[in-house]
């Protein structure tokens, strides 16, 4: 259930200022656009930073990958300044929450695709799961394995057959084979957290 | 010297009485043989015996001084102190013996001279010895010197090399007698071992364990065949005591150790005493008891006793050979065995001995008795499926020219099981027949035994796709979470229903790695392990394997999740593995029939897009799906029965979609075995469901309607509710595709004969023509279809003439007596009924006669079945009636007649009734009534009487009043007694009986004994009332039968007024 902050009037109805301009960017209705909001103004008196907002998404999401949460926050920062502001707050949100499965599709690639050129290539793949593979006493080189499953994911999404990974080709892929959408890395969160922290804070007493 | 003295010689190592011997007979023993063979040695070889040794032997005598006096040849110095020999070699006498504080020092340097010694000290000679020994702990050194004492085994041959060397060297250190001496000191060596050997054996004692050997290699040797050394050897007792012995306590005490029954070729039977001493023979039983007598003598192996006892043996065992045990037991096994023995030996092979358990049948089951119990089968394959591999030591000592190879002792541990391997393929062949009885219809089928282990391909074989996902399968076991998922999906690519992708997964523990991931609680993972549960599932082996695996009780927690993907695929994953009863059992025992039950009411989110999409219809098809698989086992059926499963299942009835309906039907039809179902299946309105589902254009549905009605339609509400929503219809329509799916036809054809049980169906049938379409399903079709379209005939025939005359015009009648040739019982029973019923059509009856039906009927009285027994008696009764020269025709059976009268000897209630009902019928014929009468059916009648069975009072009063036309049988009744309890009969309820019993009373009351005991018994007051009836039989037999009493009556009255 969410509490209600204590604010003085002026700083409410900037809030529900917001709110009314910032709903028609998500999938919630206004009134859970405030209250996420209201949760935003507990946290912080200013902005929210990365440190803040990775302990965030291990507390309330279950999150435990560093590395990708760190991914997760700059693909929450839009506007890459280091913050999170309301707009991005309420915006990261709504496609956690109620996210349809094409904006995950495109938030996913977008993380995974690790200088944002438009395509996820074997390097970039190797790179995030390099450290996935417990090394194993009979093997001497954990990298061999690791290149032989990259070369079966390529097969498996490259559908173009240009040795990376593009939009079309993951969005291709997901659609057939949901569970591929966090191929590389756990980035969204699981849903029975997304349940609690719906239950918790956008609904009202 | 050295040899014996090493091996045998027992020192004591105690510290401070370092090198002394121990005190113990064998040591004894040794000394005495020592100084005998020394004795020996020095009075054969005289001029060894002086030779002198490179270093003395000293040595502190224990004997004084004194003894030493008998020295006093004039070879030896004396004096006060010492002796010394004047023998002498480069200044060191030969001996000399030293006077000190107690007793004398001896320096010895040749043996003439060491036995002189000996000789002087007489009794105390052993002790000496053990003195000089304990000083001199190595002879061979002090004689040769120690450059020359080398290695043991080579000591002669470098000595002689030396020698050789040094003589040519022309040195002269050690010349030719040392070197005899050295010889004769080996020879000696070699006797001290013999005799210790010799001494070793005789201090052998029989064991238990060397019993147990010897009589198991005799048992290989035994058998009925005339080169087999003897019949058989037995323990007499097969109890044993913890220390292997199996003679009771106070005969142990004595030194039995067992007692052994054996059998001979030639010499009949003998018992053998085994005992620690050795094997005797002893006296045997008497009256069942065994006499422990020694009779004979003492022979220390059980082979020389029974070659002295038993020529044949000695012959024959001469010939036989060491075989490699495992052939000799090969040979013993029966083929039918080896097959499922020979696959599960060779994986003992291949596989490490740390490899999980495979299906083995090999195991000794623990303390079971090897008499063929029959217990269940699927029991019997639990135990043994549970049992980890053993070692596989062999169970004896198998003789030393045996290989210890592994596959004999796997085929020997099997094979020295042959009874339980045998006991459990009978099982398995019960299990297959009961499987075949229909009527009952209860589905079992893919029990776990069927199912044989396959031979693990070479490595050669092996597709490429083996390769990756072994290599995929390492991912899972090495990665994290992401990897597993990529892992997961990649796996769905390969074609998982062939064989090879599961070997795949299943080698390594890719298997236990999947199902492990079942309980990770991450959503991704359990999904996509179980996708791959479902798909490989459907193979037996991995079924048995995810059991084995403990992956059941996983999958059934994993049907409470809220999220419907994870709920679907559980459900589809358990419909696949519960196709064999103890996956059934286990899924009962987790509860997750009712959590299968649960899902058909199903509430909860359709799932996120992320999970997929699961609609309410989706979830249902899924739980149905499992319900259905789980239902098979009678348990299951007794769970549900407390849920409200019949009623949810229903509910689907309504939808259009097939594949909902096929699975909550197969599921109904499945649980409709029990009565309690068919009610509630009935009564919840269902039977219009699944009427319409008749009409449904898909094959499948269809068989699992008409399966469900052929269940339901024991019930008659049921029967009547098919007709009225016009089910008889399409039942019909599909009898004419004859030749297509057999499972359809056996439903189809099981409905119509279970609903053709009421006349009104009948009625229907026959406008539909489906008599004549069944007619035509008597050819070419398997036992199943027949068994119910023959049963469906006969119904149709017995009620309605017409359709007796239908079946003949069909030609139908022909097929049907051919038909009882047959050994199928169910299918006999309704063959019969029908022959029966078509027998009371007159022109049928002419064709029944001209294909000798009759007699076939008639030798099917002779069947063990007491149900085959009874139908063809019915039968029988209007065949006699309407065939011609009925008298003849029973005359011509040979041994007919005394056979049925023989079955009036039967315990089972409808076969009395039917033959007495046959009895009847043949009665009317003077000569057949005369003929049973002399085979004694008066009495046999006269006992049945005391029955309270209405159905067979009938027919036996029946038969009664027909058989009273002949002679005396009228007077045999009453003195069987049979009068008294007939009129019983009158008290009974059933109209029927009541003009039986009046007319067998009229019959009997022509004989005035008769009369009187049926006056005493009442009769009078129960006849009067049925002069009034509306029967006229009954009207007359009673009216009849008072006459005749009051005739006896008034002819007594008048007699004793005369």
């Amino acid at each position: 259930m969410a509490t209600i902050p204590e604010l003085n009037a002026i700083e409410r109805k900037k809030l529900v200022k917001q709110s009314e301009c910032l709903y028609k960017l998500s999938h919630f209705t206004q009134d859970e656009t405030l209250l996420l909001l209201y949760r935003y103004h507990g946290l912080t008196s200013d902005k929210i930073d990365r440190v803040l907002f990775c302990d965030l998404l291990h507390d309330w999401f279950g999150m435990t990958d560093d590395y990708f949460m760190d991914k997760v926050f700059k693909a929450f920062d839009k506007d890459s300044d280091g913050f999170l502001n309301q707009e991005e707050w309420v915006k990261g949100l709504s496609m956690f929450l109620r996210g349809t499965l094409a904006e995950k599709i495109e938030y996913c690639f977008s993380i995974y695709d690790l200088n944002s050129d438009g395509y996820i290539t074997r390097e970039e793949m190797f790179h995030m799961l390099k450290n996935t593979l417990i090394k194993q006493p009979t093997e001497e080189d954990p990298e061999e394995g690791i290149k032989e499953l990259i070369e079966i994911l390529m097969k498996k999404m490259d559908h173009d057959n240009d040795s990376k990974v593009s939009l079309q080709d993951f969005k291709t892929t997901v659609e057939a084979e949901r569970l591929l959408i966090e191929a590389f890395g756990p980035c969204l969160p699981e849903e029975k957290y997304c349940e609690r922290f719906a239950a918790e804070t956008l609904t009202r007493i | 010297m050295g040899a014996a003295l090493s091996s045998r010689a027992v020192w004591v190592s105690a510290s401070d009485t370092v090198g002394k011997l121990d005190f113990s007979r064998s040591n004894e023993d040794l000394l005495k043989d020592l100084c005998v063979h020394i004795e020996e040695l020095v009075r054969s070889n005289p001029s060894e015996a002086g030779v002198f040794f490179q270093k003395p032997l000293v040595w502190h005598s224990s004997c004084p001084f004194a003894s030493y006096d008998v020295l006093n040849q004039p070879e030896y110095i004396r004096n006060d102190e010492s002796v010394v020999s004047s023998e002498k070699k480069n200044e060191n006498p030969a001996l000399s013996i030293v006077k000190n504080n107690d007793g004398a020092t001896i320096t010895v340097y040749n043996f003439k001279f060491l036995v002189k010694v000996m000789s002087c000290v007489g009794q105390k000679k052993l002790k000496e010895a053990q003195l000089c020994l304990e000083a001199n702990p190595d002879p061979l050194t002090n004689i040769i010197g120690s450059s020359f004492h080398g290695s043991e085994n080579k000591l002669l041959v470098d000595v002689h090399d030396k020698l050789a060397r040094e003589k040519a060297q022309g040195n002269n250190n050690m010349d030719d007698s040392t070197f005899r001496l050295l010889l004769l000191i080996n020879n000696l060596d070699i006797q001290l071992m013999q005799s210790s050997l010799k001494q070793l054996g005789r201090d052998v004692r029989l064991t238990p364990n060397l019993v147990q050997s010897e009589v198991e290699l005799l048992q290989t040797f035994s058998g009925n065949e005339s080169d087999k050394c003897l019949k058989s050897i037995e323990y007499t007792s097969t109890l044993s005591f913890s220390n292997g012995c199996r003679a009771p306590p106070w005969r142990q005490v004595l030194g039995d150790i067992c007692y052994l029954c054996i059998q001979l070729h030639d010499s009949g039977q003998i018992y053998v005493t085994a005992s620690t001493e050795g094997y005797f023979m002893n006296k045997g039983m008497n009256q069942g008891q065994l006499q422990y007598d020694k009779t004979g003598d003492l022979y220390s192996t059980l082979v020389l006793l029974l070659k002295s006892y038993s020529q044949h043996f000695a012959n024959t065992i001469m010939q036989q050979e060491f075989l490699s045990v495992g052939d000799s037991l090969e040979s013993e096994v029966p083929k039918s065995v080896r097959r499922p023995l020979d696959t599960h030996s060779v994986p003992n092979e291949v596989t490490e001995a740390t490899d999980k358990p495979k299906e083995a049948v090999v195991q000794a089951p623990p303390a079971k008795p090897v008499s063929k119990s029959k217990k269940s089968s699927a029991e019997k394959k639990q135990s043994k499926r549970q049992r980890k591999q053993t070692p596989n030591e062999p169970r004896f000592v198998t003789p030393p020219e045996t290989s210890g190879s592994k596959k004999s002792r796997g085929q020997l541990e099997s094979s020295k099981q042959p009874n339980h391997s045998v006991s459990s393929i009978h099982d398995i062949h019960v299990a297959e027949l009961s499987e075949n009885d229909i009527g009952s219809s209860s589905d079992d089928s893919e029990e776990e035994e069927e199912i044989q282990d396959r031979h693990p391909e070479s490595t050669a074989d092996l597709p490429s796709e083996y390769w990756q996902i072994q290599k995929l399968i390492k991912y899972l076991k090495a990665g994290n979470q992401t990897t597993t998922v990529i892992a997961l999906c990649c796996l769905q690519d390969f074609d998982l229903t062939l064989e090879s992708s599961h070997l795949a997964i299943r080698d390594n523990g890719g298997l236990d790695l999947i199902i492990n991931l079942l309980e990770t609680g991450d959503i991704k993972c359990m999904i996509g392990a179980l996708r791959i549960l479902r798909d490989i599932s459907i193979h037996p082996h991995t079924r048995i394997a995810i059991v084995d695996l403990k992956g059941l009780p996983h999958l059934v927690q994993i049907l409470q999740s809220p999220i419907r993907e994870l709920k679907c695929l559980a459900a589809e994953t358990i419909a696949n593995i519960a196709k064999f009863k103890r996956a059934r059992k286990i899924v009962c025992i987790n509860g997750g029939l009712h959590y299968l039950v649960n899902m058909l009411e199903s509430t909860g989110r359709p799932g996120s897009s992320l999970t997929g999409e699961r609609s309410d219809l989706e979830v249902a098809r899924c739980a149905a799906l499992g319900l259905w698989s789980c239902s098979r086992s009678k348990r299951s059926k007794r769970v549900l029965l407390k849920t409200n499963v019949v009623t949810l299942l229903g509910q689907y009835l309504h939808s259009d979609e097939v594949d909902v309906l096929i699975p909550v039907i197969g599921t109904l039809q499945e649980c409709a075995t029990e009565p309690k179902y068919q009610e509630l299946i009935q009564s919840s309105g269902m039977i219009k469901q699944l009427v319409k589902g008749l009409h449904v254009e898909n094959e499948e549905l269809q068989m699992h309607c008409a399966s469900a009605i052929f269940k339901c339609a024991e019930e008659e509400a049921t029967r009547q509710l098919v007709r009225q929503y016009e089910g008889l219809l399409p039942l019909s329509k599909r009898l004419a595709n004859a030749n297509d799916n057999k499972d359809l036809l056996t439903a189809v054809t099981g409905a119509i004969w279970k609903c053709s049980k009421s006349p009104q169906n009948v009625h229907e049938l026959k406008k539909l023509k489906a008599i004549e379409k069944l007619v035509g399903l008597l050819s070419n079709q398997p036992e199943e279809v027949l068994i119910n379209v023959v049963g469906a005939i006969a119904e149709c025939a017995r009620i309605d003439n017409e359709n007796r005359v239908a079946i003949r015009k069909s030609g139908g009648v022909v097929p049907l007596v051919q038909l009882l040739t047959g050994t199928n019982q169910s299918l006999l029973i309704n063959a019969t009924k029908a022959v029966g019923a078509c027998a009371l059509e007159n022109e049928s009856m002419v064709i029944i006669d001209k294909q000798d039906g009759v007699r076939l009927l008639w030798s099917l009285l002779k069947s063990p079945n007491p149900e085959v027994q009874a139908c063809a008696a019915w039968a029988i009764c209007p065949c006699i009636e309407n065939a011609k020269d009925a008298g003849e025709l029973v005359r011509s059976f040979v041994g007919g007649l005394e056979l049925i009268v023989g079955l009036l000897k039967s315990t089972d209630v409808e076969v009395l009734a039917g033959v007495s009902a046959a009895i009847a019928k043949i009665a009317q014929d003077q000569e057949n009534l005369a003929v049973i009468t002399d085979h004694g059916v008066v009495p046999l009648l006269a006992q049945l009487t005391h029955t309270n069975n209405d159905n067979l009072r009938h027919h036996l009063a029946d038969a009664i009043s027909k058989c009273c036309s002949w002679r005396n049988n009228r007077v045999g009744f009453g003195q069987n007694s049979a009068v008294a309890p007939l009129v019983k009969y009158l008290c009974s309820d059933d109209e029927s009986v009541h003009r039986t019993t009046a007319c067998a009373l009229n019959q009997l009351s022509y004989d005035p004994d008769n009369c009187i005991t049926m006056h005493e018994a009442g009769v009078v007051q129960l006849l009067l009332p049925m002069i009034g009836r509306a029967d006229e039989v009954l009207q007359e037999a009673a009216a009849d039968c008072i006459s005749n009493i009051r005739h006896l009556a008034m002819a007594n009255d008048k007699a004793k007024f005369k």
